[in-house]
């Protein structure tokens, strides 16, 4: 029994060494007297006493040490040394190539040798195999400064790497001590998804890294809150990710975001987002107010169809309360309302007659049901703080269907480099409280598109959008005289006018539920070097009812300039401003946008 | 007795391992003289280069200490390579190719700019030019650097040079693969967008390359769907994308209404290629479920179509979607 019971565990310990001796390099703990980071070719660098930990528990040592971040492929240099479990060589250099599951290495012996390890098998060896033309090549840096500077690095090859603590970070030409830093260089954008709201401006200093997850404060400023710390965590594995945000964490207004995303099967997804919103004293004490938002969505794939399940729940106040007061942003103290929609959209259909008569055509369409609680399902002007009321009739919950028809042609050409295409979109909406929606939205357009970017290319398109909201025989009840210059007035009876800031505009009391918009829309993009690149679009809006600056609807003439100029290889200006033709006195959009990018 | 007898061996083999080595078919002590080379000056012996040990790399180099007079460079006629080091090891000088070649014992190490002796020793990254003897293909001059120098491009004189034990066999994984040199590659992308996207709607491509900036490079719309960007990549470079509307809340969805991989791409050796993607819906593209997060928390449900919220119609507009900046 006794020997049986050594045999076995003899056996674990043999199987779980071999084990981890082929096992694919997961992680590179890199030390040596100095470790460099060149961001702009994700190059990683050492010289000096290099010592390579894989995650097998190989240990390459040698003089210098290069990594191609992208290409995930390593070189290690002069003086090798290949300690492990069941391998000690020595040799001139050991290039690593984790994508392949390959591994060069030059040894030395009585005559040089070219050997092949597949995977981290380093009994085995394949000599004289050949090997990439560039397996032993060391990066020209041509003189840049790294961004990091350290002495230690763990690598997460394909994901990120993370400096220890004390690295130099290269800001402004001066390198600045950190508490460790991570940069990532994932191709999977999952990284990336975002849990904070805007801010003027955010830099982030990751200091915690593993190939699956980042943690990282962000040192950031809006207008109204002024500069404050704020957390972020990032948890990625695969194509399902996690993020988990406070922001801001030092001031006594907080929201705590989650975002979490499962791919349960290539046909299913879930995603949920939830929003709590605390205020509490700095630091920690208990919140005097509290506030919560979660969304649920459940996406699939069923057959030649995409189904979409959405459910958001509100809580307004997560503190026990009987206030049925109403915030100034008309949200009910103690309301908590509710919608779930289950909606379905099919694949893109095409009339294959139309094909061989020369106009593809093609179609989607879609439907959907849902309903909602204790939601702003009350008609807008009759309610009075969130009365549920319509003419007598009570309505905290109101149900909806509604099917959607999309018409289109791909782009036809109709004579050399001009293309026409049409398009039209039609749904109604019924709920359960008696009106429907129609939406009508229609477009033709034509364009000139040569094929080489040099020459300028233009668009012309006609675009008309309609929207009514129909309540039969109580049209006027829903949609009374004044509804829309009631807003914010004292006076309701008044309403035909409305005198703001920008001016006094009449007329308001036609406005019965019915809105149209019909805009021109042309543009000319012109690219005439890769250094350069204009556009301009002009736009007419014709819509009704007739905007009121300030109260809402669309400038009747727009021009939009966007140039883009690359001013160096890796530096490109953007510079996008409108152009409003005095409406409402506006002349200029309040501010230009300036995106500079690589 | 034996004791002595194996020091006498061990004295005379070490004398004899620090005399240079004659080429074959020479008598000791004979000069080499290769062919069409009227004189020829023997190479006085270097410092010995150990190749273990080595100063940490990008140090400043130390002048030669060397007391010997300089010597002149050996004829120009001579074979010669000139790359960058991996290492000097037991007698043979390994470069980047991968390529070991002998070296004779002692190997006489010069500064390249001067071509004076030196007690640098030869390490990895430094840049070296190799002078080799004809007839016995070893090296019998290294001249080192640290500065980067030309390389040489071609090495078919150097045919037979290299050394390596074992036959070569050819790597299956290898075969078939395209150089790739790093130049620059115009990569037009070409868009095409789903009928939902509205007439104003900017587009842009996001890359792995970027740090996924989802306003990484805008698009121009060209017709009434396709929108186009042209961006230079040093080929050989492979990255993944997506296409958004300028945030991650407003990206690429697949026909399925699922959340795509992203695309991936590899700059191919040609002189231009084209990145052509058709996007079949977009995340935030339903008007009355735009992708909850933290830039949209739509507002609760409401059947009023001009404007939800208590209160009343508050916008009488029509409703036109732009992108949201993150951060």
């Amino acid at each position: 029994m006794r020997f049986f019971l050594s045999a076995l565990f003899a056996l674990f310990i043999v199987a779980t060494t071999v084990r981890g001796a082929f096992a694919i390099t997961r992680s590179i703990v890199l030390t040596a007297d100095t470790v460099d980071y060149y961001s702009n070719r994700f190059i990683l660098t050492a010289d000096g006493h290099v010592q390579a930990r894989l995650s097998d528990g190989t240990v390459v040592s040698g003089e210098t040490f290069s990594m191609d971040l992208k290409l995930n492929r390593f070189l290690i240099a002069g003086n090798v040394h290949l300690d492990g479990p069941l391998v000690h060589l020595a040799g001139a250099g050991f290039a690593g190539y984790p994508d392949l599951d390959h591994y060069y290495f030059l040894p030395e012996g009585d005559e040089p040798d070219r050997w092949t390890f597949f995977g981290s098998d380093y009994k085995d060896v394949h000599a004289g195999r050949d090997q990439p033309g560039d397996a032993f090549y060391l990066p020209d840096l041509g003189g840049a400064h790294p961004y990091l500077v350290g002495n230690k690095v763990t690598i997460f090859p394909r994901n990120n790497i993370e400096f220890a603590p004390g690295s130099r970070i290269r800001i402004a030409g001066v390198y600045t001590p950190t508490p460790g830093w991570v940069v990532n260089f994932s191709s999977n954008p999952n990284f990336y998804q975002n849990g904070y709201t805007g801010a003027v401006f955010d830099i982030q200093i990751p200091f915690i890294g593993s190939a699956n997850s980042i943690t990282a404060f962000d040192v950031r400023y809006t207008q109204p809150q002024g500069a404050f710390l704020a957390f972020e965590q990032h948890v990625v594995h695969n194509a399902d990710y996690y993020v988990f945000t406070v922001n801001p964490l030092t001031q006594d207004e907080r929201q705590w975001n989650l975002i979490a995303y499962k791919r349960v099967s290539p046909a299913i997804e879930t995603r949920v987002f939830t929003a709590l919103s605390t205020l509490s004293t700095w630091p920690w004490k208990e919140p005097s107010e509290s506030s919560l938002y979660t969304n649920f969505e459940l996406n699939s794939r069923i057959g030649k169809f995409a189904e979409s399940l959405n459910v958001d729940q509100y809580n307004n106040s997560l503190l026990p309360t009987d206030n049925t007061a109403y915030t100034p942003q008309g949200l009910q103290v103690s309301g908590h309302p509710f919608d779930i929609q289950l909606s379905l959209q099919s694949f893109e259909n095409e009339w294959r007659l139309f094909r061989y008569l020369g106009v593809p055509l093609k179609f989607q369409y879609r439907a959907g049901y849902g309903w909602a609680y204790n939601s702003y399902g009350i008609l807008p002007v009759n309610s009075v703080n969130g009365s549920t009321e319509f003419g007598g009739a009570n309505y905290p919950l109101i149900a909806n269907t509604f099917v959607g028809f999309t018409l289109y042609t791909p782009s036809i050409r109709i004579a050399k480099l001009t293309t026409f295409s049409l398009k039209a979109d039609k749904e109604r909406q019924w709920f359960s409280l008696p009106h429907h929606i129609d939406t009508t939205n229609t477009a033709a357009t034509i364009a000139y598109t040569p094929t080489v970017s040099k020459n300028p290319a233009f668009l012309l398109s006609y675009n008309v959008l309609n929207i009514g909201d129909y309540y039969g025989a109580q049209q006027t009840y829903a949609y009374p005289p004044g509804g829309i210059g009631c807003i914010g007035q004292t006076t309701p009876t008044t309403c035909n006018t409305v005198t703001n800031q920008y001016g006094t505009y009449t007329g308001l009391d036609a406005f019965r539920g019915l809105a149209t918009s019909r805009s021109l829309t042309g543009s000319v993009i012109y690219t005439p070097t890769r250094y350069l690149a204009l556009n301009l679009t002009v736009q007419h809006y014709d819509v009704t009812p007739a905007p009121v600056p300030g109260l809402g609807g669309q400038a009747p003439y727009q021009l939009n300039a966007d140039v883009r100029v690359r001013v160096l290889p890796n530096l490109l200006v953007d510079v996008a401003r409108s152009y409003y033709f005095n409406f409402g006195s506006q002349l200029w959009s309040p501010e230009f946008t300036v995106n500079l990018t690589p | 007795m034996i004791a002595r007898c194996a020091a006498f061996v061990l004295f005379v083999a070490l004398v004899g391992a620090a005399a240079p080595t004659p080429a074959p078919g020479t008598a000791p002590g004979t000069a080499v003289e290769p062919a069409g080379v009227a004189t020829f000056m023997p190479i006085p012996p270097p410092p010995s280069i150990a190749p273990s040990p080595s100063r940490p790399i990008g140090s400043t180099p130390t002048p030669g200490v060397s007391t010997a007079t300089p010597q002149p460079p050996p004829p120009a006629n001579l074979v010669s390579y000139t790359g960058q080091l991996l290492d000097v090891r037991n007698d043979y000088v390994y470069f980047t190719t991968g390529d070991a070649f002998a070296a004779v014992d002692p190997l006489r190490v010069v500064t390249y700019e001067t071509g004076k002796i030196t007690a640098l020793q030869p390490a990895a990254k430094m840049f070296a030019k190799a002078t080799f003897d004809p007839t016995t293909h070893k090296i019998i001059e290294l001249a080192i650097t640290t500065k980067r120098i030309p390389v040489t491009q071609s090495t078919t004189a150097l045919i037979g040079y290299a050394i390596v034990k074992s036959q070569k066999t050819a790597a299956s994984e290898l075969a078939g693969g395209q150089a790739m040199t790093g130049r620059p590659v115009a990569v037009v992308f070409e868009i095409t967008a789903p009928p939902t996207t509205n007439i104003t709607d900017t587009l842009y491509i996001s890359t792995d390359a970027g740090g996924w900036n989802p306003m990484e490079l805008k698009l121009d719309r060209v017709d009434a769907y396709r929108y186009r960007a042209e961006r230079t990549y040093a080929s050989g470079t492979r990255f993944s994308y997506r296409v958004t509307r300028g945030s991650w809340n407003s990206v690429e969805r697949g026909e399925d209404g699922l959340d795509s991989a992203p695309h991936q791409f590899l700059v191919r050796e040609v002189d231009s290629l084209a990145a052509r993607v058709t996007v079949y819906h977009w995340s935030d593209e339903n008007p009355a479920h735009p992708q909850a997060g933290p830039q949209s928390i739509p507002t609760p449900f409401s059947n009023n179509p001009f404007g939800g919220g208590p209160g009343g119609i508050t916008v009488p507009t029509i409703p036109t979607a732009q992108p949201t900046r993150f951060r």
